[in-house]
């Protein structure tokens, strides 16, 4: 059997194209022989409806066939780990600009290190602000540009 | 200039101090990430982009392209030593490398894998050579509607030679070309499902959709797997010399691996993976004795190995040639290219000769580069498996947060690059096959723009487009190649039935 989540993310896209679809309609469409900024996403929003429909009827036909296995999502503990590394990466990117690079990417490392498996708190600590160190220093000397934070100066 | 002056010419810019460093950087860190798992030659490359910014563009492409062949080398460490394909294109090579390493082989298979690579990629690159230049020769003649044509034909192919079902890669393919069509409308300049985001204008950009979903994906999906340190065969220099028994029977499987992977290479899809199946499947239907198949037969390890390498060079022939990746590691060039202000295609080689001919040049030094590296540090390689897991993935979480943040410090950037992660992990526990969508990104402007003048030279006429050879050709085939597969799966299926 074809997994739910499968069928799901077909539906999903499917919807999305049909936003897609009402968005490109308020574009200019122009004419045949001058086509308008809205003639190439109204093409590729058909297309994401008519494919996802498409996948759908098949995922639920006779034809399907038991190509995936039913667990979609992990369970228990490293379900938390995926959750709780994403949310970790969404707190990089709002702090950045008040924290600055330093701060984050420690902070992203202490979270990121504990998460993936490593236990020892000394260790992660040490580890992080090592590797913080390091890059900050890394990216200067190559010139890349770091935010400083507002909040640190 | 013809092929052996423009050659010389690229020997003479490829062997400038700071370019033999780039080279060398490339070869290195190419070998790294095929050594390692988790991080691929895509990612790689994107992430090193932001510290391109201040070299010139030979220099920063010579650097780059050194990691895409780079990493064909180095996957070949860990699946023959540990049975881990560092890199989607040595699976094959796991299947006979570790077999011969069990048998005590592992420094034959090793050697002849480096050797293999080294002859394949020097073929490869004869063969750019001289293919290069003739097809940027016909290309000068290109309008709108060939290059519609070739993009078309490029998104079909790689859909059709992907990993998942058509319809899925389709839907990959659909989903690239949206994302592709954010920002300012490339032909009136009007704005495209911004929100009213002024940062949204410049629309996605390619670097944070490799990384997220290449990148954070992988790390994501990592994260739920318990892992342990891998346990790695040994190998001392002295086991690195293959008895001449061996030597002869991988001699013609790399000269025919070379060929097919250099062919493969110049089709759209991903032509490193595809022609180790192909130089697999060739070299046991050749076999005089194909029972030892599976049992660590050398010719297994020769024929895939040669083939990827072969691969990586057929694959810059479109890139360089007209502008138009085929493979999604050379869209991260192409994106890697027009950063630096250069726009490939048929007039990059008089041009800009000195980014054509000193890659091209490069690609000679860094083949030698990547064979001193590889047989006597083999050990040093395999063992940076012991290092553990969660470090790399941590590091490999920051590279890709700073790499997206510099390329134009944008905060926005960084917001795609976590939302493409999580649809980069998402899609993967769907099992669906993310480089349409990558190459879609890449190829979507290109085919909106050509498909609008097209029309518009053709004044709304459909028809006409047909008159052009090339793009006729092209359509047909892209048609066929969505028709006939269906046809012949109604067909096998037919028969089934009146069998049973």
């Amino acid at each position: 059997m074809m997994t739910l989540p499968v069928r799901i993310s077909y539906a999903f896209i499917f919807v999305l194209g049909s936003v897609y679809l009402v968005g490109s309609l308020q574009l200019p469409l122009g004419s045949m022989d001058m086509p308008g900024p809205g003639v190439f996403p109204l093409l590729v929003a058909a297309a994401m409806m008519g494919l996802s429909m498409a996948a759908l009827l098949v995922s639920l036909g006779p034809a399907a066939k038991a190509s995936r296995s039913a667990e979609f999502l992990p369970r228990g503990k490293e379900r938390l780990c995926v959750i709780s590394l994403t949310v970790l990466l969404v707190l990089f990117v709002l702090l950045l600009p008040f924290l600055g690079y330093a701060s984050c990417s420690g902070g992203l490392m202490v979270g990121s290190l504990r998460l993936l498996g490593m236990r020892r708190w000394i260790r992660i600590l040490i580890v992080s602000a090592l590797t913080a160190a390091a890059s900050t220093c890394l990216f200067s000397v190559l010139g890349v540009p770091l935010p400083k934070g507002s909040l640190l100066g | 200039m013809d092929s052996f002056q423009g050659l010389a010419y690229g020997f003479g810019v490829a062997l400038t101090g700071q370019n033999l460093l780039a080279c060398f950087l490339g070869c290195l860190v190419g070998t790294l990430v095929g050594v390692l798992p988790g991080i691929g030659p895509m990612g790689a490359m994107a992430l090193l982009i932001p510290s391109t910014f201040g070299l010139n563009p030979a220099t920063a492409l010579i650097m780059l392209a050194g990691i895409y062949y780079g990493s064909m080398y180095g996957g070949s460490t860990t699946s023959i030593l540990v049975n881990v394909p560092g890199e989607s294109a040595s699976v094959m090579t796991c299947v006979e490398g570790y077999q011969m390493a069990r048998k005590g082989r592992a420094g034959a298979a090793l050697a002849v894998a480096g050797v293999g690579s080294f002859v394949a990629g020097t073929m490869g690159i004869l063969a750019l050579m001289f293919f290069a230049p003739a097809l940027s020769r016909v290309a000068i003649e290109f309008g709108p509607p060939e290059y519609f044509a070739i993009a078309l034909a490029g998104l079909v192919f790689l859909s059709r030679l992907g990993e998942g079902s058509a319809l899925e890669s389709f839907l990959m393919v659909v989903l690239g070309l949206m994302l592709s069509t954010v920002g300012m409308d490339p032909i009136s300049g009007l704005p495209r499902f911004t929100f009213g985001q002024i940062e949204l204008g410049q629309g996605i950009e390619m670097i944070p959709v490799v990384m997220g979903l290449y990148g954070i994906g992988e790390v994501l999906t990592i994260a739920e797997q318990v892992t342990g340190i891998s346990d790695v065969i040994k190998v001392k220099l002295r086991e690195l010399f293959p008895t001449l028994t061996e030597w002869r029977r991988s001699a013609f499987p790399m000269v025919r691996g070379g060929g097919l992977g250099f062919l493969i290479g110049l089709i759209p899809g991903p032509a490193a993976v595809i022609s180790t199946f192909a130089a697999y499947g060739l070299e046991k239907r050749l076999a005089r004795h194909p029972e030892e198949f599976g049992n660590g037969a050398i010719e297994g390890v020769a024929g895939p190995e040669a083939a990827n390498n072969s691969a990586t060079a057929g694959a810059m022939v479109p890139l360089l040639a007209l502008g138009v990746p085929f493979a999604p590691a050379t869209a991260v060039l192409l994106g890697a290219l027009m950063i630096h202000g250069v726009q490939p295609g048929p007039l990059l080689m008089t041009d800009r000769p000195d980014v054509f001919w000193g890659v091209v040049a490069s690609m000679y030094i860094g083949n030698l580069m990547l064979l001193a590296l590889n047989l006597p540090l083999v050990g040093v390689f395999a063992n940076l498996l012991r290092l553990p897991q969660h470090f790399l993935m941590g590091l490999v979480l920051l590279l890709c947060l700073v790499g997206t943040y510099s390329v134009n410090n944008s905060m926005l950037d960084l917001g795609i690059l976590v939302i493409m992660g999580v649809v980069g992990y998402i899609l993967r526990k769907l099992r669906f096959d993310m480089a349409p969508l990558v190459l879609a990104v890449v190829l979507g402007p290109m085919l909106e723009k050509s498909l609008r003048q097209s029309l518009f030279l053709t004044r709304g006429e459909v028809l006409p487009l047909l008159s052009r050879p090339l793009t006729a050709s092209l359509l047909l085939i892209s048609l066929a190649g969505l028709v006939f597969p269906c046809l012949l799966r109604a067909w096998r299926r037919g028969r089934t039935a009146k069998i049973s």
